[in-house]
């Protein structure tokens, strides 16, 4: 039976549709929900609260031979994190990393643009990324399906924040800290350093976070 | 899954046919008696469990739909029926009983001798995009008539394995899982 689901602080189209059987493009693109795809943009980034349709499951059945192995594909599994890895300004590019999701670890060197890509588990909701080696290695959490729209003061302060500006709790309270954030963020991409969250600076911040 | 072994009570071990253990161990009068020393077992979740997984396996009721007295009486009846039925072991001989063996193949519909048109097997493997297997899939495999023929849950290795059926054609689907989510890779 079709349903609805109200978002939590975590979810994302992806997750929501593997909890439930679906392929995520199948709940993204449904015609119901056009409003929600219009209005958030990326089906990563969901506001708590927001509703999403979950259509009815439609089963399917393929004919198949004796004597055979049948070999099927589940499609839109496994997520691609993708992240760049950039501190204090700089890229750290072919860099060795580890990478713990949810418990899971997995070991490898950045790109030549500091990129990391990893398959994870849709479900997957915290990551830990060891980066450098030796003395210079720095820990980095990373929170999955966790960012809120840019529009949201919250939304705002998790891309500062995961940009390396830093501006405290994700609370949605437009406080000095997060003026002083916005400020240095202007200045570093030319923009007037106002401290006004405008709309210049919100395409810059969603731009330069990827999203 | 030839030999459960029932904790509690005393020791007791049910076997199906089929296990060189099995032989005819005097009969069950009726199902009320059968029922109510299933009850008496039922008592300790772990048995419960056990007569669930029996159950769905290995006689193909569908049990996530059953409440734990229709799980009572449907093992009752099967009891009743001699399908498997309960011995009393030693207890020298109780670690062989607690090393049960995975998901046998379901048995033929009807009570017949299996002849050699039921020697075809079929396999379900089911992979993400990258390869890597899914398991904990339910699957389930039909006649072309649409009836069932199996079903069950995929394991560790994304897999299912149906032995002992007529060669032919059958149908392949995933319940749980949308037309989308899925296609055939080969």
């Amino acid at each position: 039976m079709a349903t609805a689901h109200t978002v939590e602080q975590g979810d994302c189209i992806e997750s929501i549709a593997f909890e439930r059987g679906f392929f995520w493009e199948t709940i993204w693109d449904h015609p119901r929900n056009r409003e929600l795809r219009e209005a958030r943009k990326s089906p990563n980034v969901l506001r708590p609260g927001d509703v999403v349709h979950i259509p009815d499951l439609r089963e399917k059945w393929v004919e198949c031979a004796t004597n055979r192995r049948h070999v099927f594909r589940l499609r839109g599994v496994p997520s691609m994190l993708s992240v760049i890895v950039r501190i204090d300004d700089e890229v750290k590019a072919d860099t060795p990393y580890v990478l713990d999701v949810d418990g899971k670890r997995f070991e490898g060197r950045t790109d030549g643009d500091g990129r990391l890509k990893h398959p994870i588990s849709p479900r997957a909701r915290r990551a830990t990324l060891l980066i450098g080696e030796g003395e210079t290695r720095e820990a980095l959490e990373l929170a999955l399906g966790d960012v809120d729209p840019v529009e949201d003061i919250s939304g705002v302060q998790a891309r500062l924040n995961n940009l390396g500006f830093h501006c405290g709790e994700e609370d949605g309270e437009l406080d000095p800290l997060l003026e002083q954030a916005i400020t240095d963020f202007q200045a570093r991409h030319g923009l007037e350093p106002s401290g006004e969250l405008d709309e210049a600076t919100r395409a810059r911040l969603l731009a330069e976070h990827g999203g | 899954m030839n030999k459960v072994l029932f904790r509690g009570f005393t020791r007791h071990l049910l076997v199906l046919p089929g296990d060189p253990e099995y032989r005819h161990h005097g009969p069950w009068p009726d199902a009320a008696l059968a029922r109510q020393v299933l009850a008496g077992f039922s008592r300790d979740l772990f048995n419960l469990r056990t007569m669930r997984s029996l159950l769905g396996e290995r006689f193909q009721y569908d049990v996530r739909r059953m409440t734990d007295d229709q799980v009572v009486g449907a093992m009752a009846t099967l009891l009743a029926r001699r399908r498997f039925q309960i011995v009393e072991i030693e207890r020298e001989r109780l670690d062989l009983a607690a090393d049960v063996r995975p998901t046998p193949p379901p048995p033929p519909p009807a009570r017949r001798e299996r002849t050699a048109e039921e020697s075809a097997w079929i396999e379900v493997l089911l992979l993400d995009e990258q390869d890597a297997p899914v398991a904990g899939v339910r699957y389930e495999v039909r006649r072309a008539d649409g009836t069932r023929l199996a079903s069950g849950t995929l394991d560790s290795r994304g897999a299912a394995r149906v032995r002992g059926i007529p060669a032919g054609r059958y149908r392949v689907g995933f319940p749980e899982l949308d037309e989308e989510h899925w296609v055939q890779a080969s």
